[in-house]
């Protein structure tokens, strides 16, 4: 933010109560913009390492294994495992990529890296961006204290 | 997974026109008769309209939910009962057929289902209760769920559109009970003025 770098504890005194609160307020819906993408990394991290942790053990499954087959989230039909080696692996936009079951775990590792690494930067500028309407609020409520006195 | 019901019976959650006549939000022809029926006058007629509105509006956001719990099941057993058609129509050719199914999130493995498996399939219920069908079976009972969920929609929209009236209704209704309040105030302002 523009605050931080353009010296904002200097700025601060000079505004006025009603766009300190317009500050501090933008500064809250930002917070929780970022709150929302931290929750979407953490469930696609939770996501991903589901489907890690499947693929490690589908990789012991046999050729031939009776299961029960979902073909919609509400039907199942017996059926039996055709191919333990490759799987299908969607990449996004409608692309899927066939793989060996250890490429597909390596995707999967790879993504939970990677999703990590994104949610620690959103952390970090979560954090700051706190900090910063902390200040501002402080701020706002010494003017309020000084108009009132 | 989602855990998407269909059960046989179940009614989708909509009231089915239950709503319809002894719900219905009256229009006051009288403002002055309709608070004369209040033994405290305005207030307490206010109060009534007040209540009545929550009531109408907890209807419509229970409409709205049980309404988009529908859309999300229609195109889902659409989509299971076009999958048993087309095991059906396999199963017919006497062909296997081959699918990828999801094994997790966003990853699909292969699996044979033979004609003779096609045969039986396995409806998820609802409630942790799945039932085998024979696919003729299935067909006829996915057809059915469909035509109740999209009735049930249909109900949904009407009660939707009828709870929508009842709360504009009410909504005027109050304004005017109020206004009507106001005037009074004033006139009498006016007369012990004079």
């Amino acid at each position: 933010m523009s605050s931080q770098d353009g010296g904002g504890g200097l700025n601060l005194g000079a505004l006025s109560p009603d766009q300190l609160k317009q500050v501090a307020d933008q500064l809250a819906q930002e917070s929780q913009r970022l709150t929302e993408s931290f929750e979407g990394l953490q469930s696609a991290i939770n996501k991903y390492n589901r489907s890690a942790s499947t693929l490690k053990k589908f990789k012991d499954e046999s050729e031939g294994k009776e299961m029960l087959v979902p073909l919609t989230s509400s039907m199942y039909v017996r059926g039996s495992l055709e191919e333990t080696s490759k799987i299908l692996v969607d990449i996004g936009t409608g692309y899927y990529v066939e793989k060996s079951v250890e490429g597909g775990t390596d995707f999967c590792e790879r993504k939970v890296v990677l999703l990590k690494e994104h949610l620690q930067k959103v952390v970090d500028a979560l954090q700051q961006k706190q900090q910063q309407e902390q200040q501002v609020r402080t701020a706002l409520a010494q003017k309020q204290a000084q108009a009132a006195a | 997974m989602s855990s998407t019901s269909m059960s046989v019976d179940n009614p989708g959650g909509a009231s089915s026109g239950a709503s319809s006549s002894k719900m219905e939000a009256e229009y006051i022809e009288d403002v002055a008769a309709y608070i004369a029926r209040f033994p405290k006058g305005t207030e307490e007629a206010l109060q009534t309209m007040q209540s009545t509105y929550q009531q109408y509006k907890l209807l419509e956001s229970r409409l709205t939910q049980s309404r988009q719990r529908l859309m999300m099941k229609v195109p889902d057993v659409e989509r299971t009962l076009a999958c048993v058609k087309k095991l059906v129509q396999r199963k017919d050719e006497g062909s296997d057929t081959h699918v990828d199914f999801e094994l997790t999130d966003g990853i699909f493995a292969k699996a044979k289902v033979s004609a003779e498996n096609a045969q039986k399939v396995f409806l998820w219920l609802g409630a942790n209760v799945a039932l085998e069908y024979t696919a003729e079976e299935a067909v006829e009972l996915l057809t059915k769920n469909l035509e109740t969920a999209k009735l049930n929609l249909d109900t949904n929209r009407k009660d939707a559109l009828f709870v929508k009236d009842c709360i504009t209704t009410t909504e005027v209704s109050m304004a005017r009970v109020y206004n009507y309040d106001v005037q009074q105030r004033k006139q009498k302002a006016m007369e012990t003025k004079e």
